[in-house]
């Protein structure tokens, strides 16, 4: 048989019952016992202090970084200067491969005018044609 | 007359009486919100903690009482939202359930049977109810204790606790509950 300790105090003038003797020790069952005391939590210590190496390295980390970003621009920098004048030089060399000269003062020997001399000269230069033609004074 | 300002040791001893008057007081109404004792001692315990880091930041609290409550209801609601993260599907109340290994008295054993019964009443009653049950029963505050701190009228108080007695006397009649000697 369940007992419980009955209280003998009454409640708002009235006695209690069983209910409020099983609902007394269900609520009182489940406080903690004892009691438990409240501890504060210690004083916060001082903020950590980073190391100071990790500080230079990290430091150095981020110089490096940045070392790299500039030399990449630079690079691309230089690269916009650098690349026209090279196709430049490379277009000029080729000009003289691919100039055709005729010299027709050999080529028309056979019908050669003692008194004229045509001579054409075709020189290719980047995209104009320049042709010279020569004309020997006294031609009727 | 320059008043000293409190030292460590006075400022503990206020804390300390603090903690001793209203620390009951906020365990039971964490325990009618979840019907769980260690579930109602964290948060007692963190309610309290945050006191005592505003204490320590140097502010001044007029009404403890009312501000320990305050935040032990928001705490016990904020445990709500993460109880699912930590326990899953399965809600804090369902680890009351683990027995031990070591026999129980047959007593013991009957003891609990009736406290099963009581708690799935308890289940069923509203939080402002379980309240009410808490204070009178673990704590054996009067009505008018009870209406200064849930801030309701004792008539309130009254009439709500007759109706969860009520309840509690039909069920733990109908399931045969052992009559005292």
């Amino acid at each position: 048989m369940i007992t419980f300790e009955r209280s003998t105090a009454a409640w708002n003038g009235r006695p209690e019952d069983d209910v409020d003797h099983v609902l007394r020790g269900f609520f009182q069952s489940r406080m903690p016992n004892p009691w438990p005391a409240f501890t504060p939590p210690q004083a916060l210590k001082s903020p950590a202090v980073i190391p100071e190496r990790t500080t230079r390295a990290t430091r150095w980390q981020l110089y490096n970084r940045l070392l790299l970003i500039a030399a990449s621009v630079a690079l691309l920098v230089g690269a916009q200067f650098l690349l026209p004048n090279f196709m430049s030089n490379s277009t000029k060399e080729k000009a003289p491969s691919a100039a055709v000269k005729a010299d027709v003062e050999g080529a028309t020997a056979g019908t050669q005018d003692n008194n004229k001399v045509i001579k054409d000269e075709i020189l290719l230069e980047e995209g104009t044609t320049k042709i010279y033609i020569e004309v020997s004074p006294g031609s009727k | 007359m320059k008043s000293e300002p409190p030292t460590p040791v006075s400022r503990h001893a206020e804390f300390d009486a603090v903690y001793q008057r209203y620390s009951r007081e906020v365990w039971a109404l964490a325990y009618a919100r979840w019907l769980n004792s260690d579930t109602a001692l964290d948060i007692m315990q963190e309610t309290f903690l945050r006191l005592w880091k505003q204490w320590e930041a140097g502010e001044v609290i007029v009404n403890p009482r009312a501000w320990l409550l305050r935040v032990a209801r928001n705490l016990a609601e904020d445990f709500a939202k993460s109880a699912f993260r930590r326990n899953g599907t399965h809600p804090p109340q369902t680890m009351n359930g683990v027995k031990s290994q070591a026999p129980m008295p047959l007593e013991s054993l009957e003891r609990e049977e009736m406290f099963a019964q009581v708690r799935e009443v308890m289940d069923e009653l509203s939080q402002p109810d379980r309240e009410i049950l808490s204070l009178r029963y673990a704590l054996d505050y009067d009505t008018g204790e009870i209406a200064d701190i849930l801030a309701i009228n004792a008539t309130a108080v009254h009439m709500r606790l007759s109706r969860a007695r009520q309840r509690l006397a039909e069920r733990l009649k109908a399931q045969g509950v052992a009559q005292t000697p």
